[in-house]
């Protein structure tokens, strides 16, 4: 064999590697495109976001909405999500959209360009995404090896989507899943020694910039399809709230969203068994939150303190003192 | 940099590149150019103890130049000695101090004396052990003669940090590295693609295989009490399959990157899970270990023991098994494991059964039943043994075995089996033991010398492969021997 046979054996087996994987996304991608995004009729609220609001909306509890939020999600994702389920589905309204005390920390962008976060939410969302938002993966060696795993990855779905027709519900999206793990304890006794220790990592909110960026662009994606975006900061546990920059969160919403709907449940009094840890309910808190909050959407969402007080409950208190 | 990972492909790629088009065709140019890409392979994997691993190369280049210029007598012998201990010193320090304090401190709490609250946490720098058997045999064959010490300083560093081999072998002899790398290398497209298709192999081992069983067998090994006996008796089975091709792998990446560059590194791997006895295992695992105890533990050991007869075999045995065992590390479960290995042996070596054709050597497409059955008691008995590895400690391997009986169905009520292997991996260990069943007297399982396969289908055999390694494919896992 020659140099140039080998070097030419060598690049046809690199040409047909990539042509094989190219079709294959390609398929891939054709077939997640054909899933009907339509949600059941009568629904007008769409939940997006991270796992604050993935734990803490039981959607099955509070009418006419679905909860799609998961765990680890970007804003990036939330937005190209909302994009293509405005299309599909013209009825919806509202979108509650997750902002807790991390969501635009710097760590966050992590949820966007790491390897770890690359891997899980690439193959699920790709298809979604268009060139724009893709560009953001160019220089990211790992997004190309994911896109290639995607096949593989969906292999599942695949199979359910040649054999007939699929809905929302298989592309994996996420969406409420209550859990009964009891990690307080622990998270507490962690927060507790990091405080000792001093190795807390100071937040810088607002420095992660793809949060930032696509946090806006599913403001203003509301905006142009007449939907009423509301910032959601679900409970937490009274540790975590300490533990937070909250002047540097509460200045950034005042300078950058003055007038963006804002519900503010951080601090909703909840005893420690509604928490899974100290920033997520657990099944029991999500069913006790959602409750109260389908409570107040039939009231027509009366103005909310911090401490979830609509002006009646607050008036009685400080009458009470 | 792990050679699974992408990072690893790029670079391998530019200093290919580099070493065949940009740099001069002298072996001075090729070598620097090895040698630089291997100082920067390591330091990007271990950069604290780059300098330390530097600076002992360098005292063990001049030390053997050192040796050859003193006549034969005490002062040579003393010179040899020295650099035998500050090798040893070197790996005792760093693999076995943690263990020795904390043994110390057991010992003395048992007798009721507070230990002082001392604490030592040495860090191990990747590779020592290879490294420094390396060293090991390099100065012991200049001491003995057997070889001219390098005078090259480039070359012998280029020897030393090859970059294929620094973090997890084969240790390769100055013998047989050094000759390859004094002359200027040619281009060989055969040998090149020879490697490519190794390091092919090597990746469906370690990338389809070995990391796809680990979280199997860290699940059962994590909680043995959970499982049922099946389970736990298939997770024992499969970690020396894992421990297989997670390191037959890597040899076979190190030795198809080495051939890359015009180099042959020596065999680590002869399919040894189809050894018939135990003597035929060790002649077919981890090669190149064992040839080293071999020839600088056990043959200089039974020549000095040679007047006390099979007592001084036995001893010779025990010794060397010894050493393999704690070879792997500073723990009881190693010790052990080598006092098993040496107990398998003793009995072969007293009846004089050592050196008897290995299965190897026959061309059959079936075993014959007899030799089938020794190969699957071999494997058993191999299993069970070698799942000391995997324990933490001795108290854990109790616990998995205790749990294999307690858990029996009959016993607990519990199912037989309470996790099942997903069906592609069980797919993937039988193409990989056919496939080196059929290839068992080649170097790896992608040589298709005599075996009359049309060039398409063996295109097709290259790209499913590489299609399976893409998909399959994590985060980079770290190869179990780079602990060792």
């Amino acid at each position: 064999m020659s140099v140039g046979r080998l070097v030419l054996n060598a690049f046809y087996f690199c040409l047909l590697l990539l042509v094989f994987n190219l079709v294959s996304i390609a398929i891939t991608r054709s077939l997640l495109l054909r899933t009907d995004l339509t949600f059941p009729t009568g629904t007008n609220t769409l939940v997006l976001g991270d796992s604050q609001v993935e734990w803490a909306v039981n959607d099955s509890l509070i009418p006419r909405t679905v909860n799609l939020a998961q765990g680890g999600e970007a804003y990036l994702y939330s937005y190209a999500k909302a994009k293509h389920f405005f299309e599909a589905n013209p009825d919806l309204d509202t979108l509650w959209l997750s902002f807790n005390y991390m969501a635009l920390d710097h760590v966050q962008d992590t949820l966007t360009r790491s390897d770890r976060y690359i891997k899980f939410k690439l193959p699920f969302n790709f298809f979604l995404l268009d060139a724009t938002d893709a560009c953001i993966f160019l220089g990211l060696p790992k997004a190309y090896i994911t896109l290639a795993q995607t096949p593989f990855i969906r292999w599942g779905f695949i199979r359910k989507a040649v054999r007939g027709p699929t809905n929302y519900k298989d592309l994996n999206f996420g969406g409420y899943s209550g859990t009964t793990e009891q990690k307080l304890k622990k998270d507490l006794s962690v927060r507790a020694n990091e405080q000792k220790l001093g190795t807390t990592r100071p937040p810088e909110f607002g420095a992660a910039r793809d949060q930032v960026e696509y946090l806006q662009r599913t403001i203003d994606l509301c905006r142009a399809n007449g939907v009423t975006c509301i910032l959601l900061n679900t409970p937490v546990h009274p540790v975590a709230q300490k533990g937070s920059d909250t002047t540097a969160y509460y200045a950034y919403i005042q300078q950058h969203f003055p007038d963006q709907p804002f519900f503010d449940h951080s601090s909703w009094q909840f005893p420690d068994s509604c928490f899974r840890d100290a920033v997520h309910l657990n099944a029991h808190g999500a069913t006790r939150y959602t409750t109260r909050l389908e409570k107040l959407r039939s009231k027509g969402w009366p103005t909310l303190d911090r401490q979830g007080r609509t002006p009646e409950e607050r008036d009685n208190a400080v009458q009470q003192q | 940099m792990l050679f699974n990972s992408g990072e690893f492909l790029i670079f391998l790629t530019v200093v290919w590149v580099l070493h065949w088009w940009i740099v001069p065709r002298s072996e001075r140019w090729q070598n620097a150019l090895l040698l630089a890409a291997s100082l920067v392979f390591y330091a990007l994997s271990d950069l604290q103890f780059l300098a330390l691993l530097l600076a002992s190369s360098l005292i063990n280049h001049a030390l053997a130049l050192h040796l050859v210029r003193l006549p034969e007598g005490r002062a040579r012998s003393t010179w040899f000695w020295l650099g035998v201990s500050f090798n040893l010193g070197l790996l005792i320090y760093f693999k076995y101090a943690n263990f020795f304090v904390e043994a110390m401190a057991q010992m003395f709490a048992s007798m009721g004396l507070a230990s002082g609250g001392f604490v030592l946490a040495v860090l191990l720098p990747l590779g020592i052990s290879f490294y420094t058997f390396q060293m090991l045999g390099y100065l012991i064959n200049v001491q003995h003669e057997e070889i001219d010490p390098c005078k090259n300083r480039l070359n012998f560093l280029t020897y030393v940090f090859f970059f294929p081999k620094i973090l997890a072998g084969p240790i390769e002899r100055a013998q047989h590295f050094l000759p390859q790398i004094e002359v200027p290398r040619v281009l060989d497209p055969e040998l090149i693609s020879d490697g490519l298709r190794q390091i092919l192999w090597g990746l469906f081992a370690k990338v389809v295989i070995a990391d796809e069983l680990g979280p199997y067998i860290d699940t059962v090994f994590g909680a043995p009490d959970a499982h049922g006996s099946g389970t736990i008796l298939g997770a024992v089975m499969l970690y020396i399959v894992q421990i297989y091709c997670d390191f037959s792998g890597y040899s076979n990446i190190a030795l198809g990157v080495a051939k890359l560059f015009g180099i042959r590194l020596v065999i680590n791997f002869a399919y040894p899970l189809f050894a018939v006895d135990i003597s035929d295992f060790w002649r077919k695992w981890h090669v190149s270990l064992t040839s080293w105890m071999i020839d600088h533990v056990f043959t200089p050991l039974s020549f000095i023991l040679r007047d006390m007869g099979k007592r001084g075999l036995v001893i010779a045995i025990s010794v060397t098994f010894f050493c393999v065992g704690i070879w792997h590390g500073a723990n009881w479960t190693y010790v052990v494991f080598g006092i098993l290995q040496s107990i398998y042996f003793i009995p072969l070596a007293v009846g004089a059964g050592i050196g008897r054709a290995s299965v190897n050597s026959s061309t059959a497409l079936l075993p014959a039943p007899g030799r089938a059955l020794r190969m699957l008691g071999m494997f058993v008995l191999m299993s069970f043994t070698f799942a000391l590895l995997r324990a933490g400690s001795l108290g854990s391997m109790a616990n998995i075995y205790q749990s294999m009986v307690i858990n029996f169905p009959l016993n607990s009520g519990k199912q037989w089996s309470t996790m099942p292997l997903a069906r592609d991996l069980i797919l993937y260990i039988i193409v990989l033991l056919c496939v080196e069943w059929i290839q068992r007297g080649k170097e790896h399982g992608l040589v298709w010398e005599r075996l009359r396969v049309p060039k398409l289908v063996r295109f097709a055999v290259y790209l499913v492969i590489a299609q399976l390694v893409i998909w399959k494919s994590g985060m980079g896992n770290n190869f179990i021997y780079f602990q060792f």
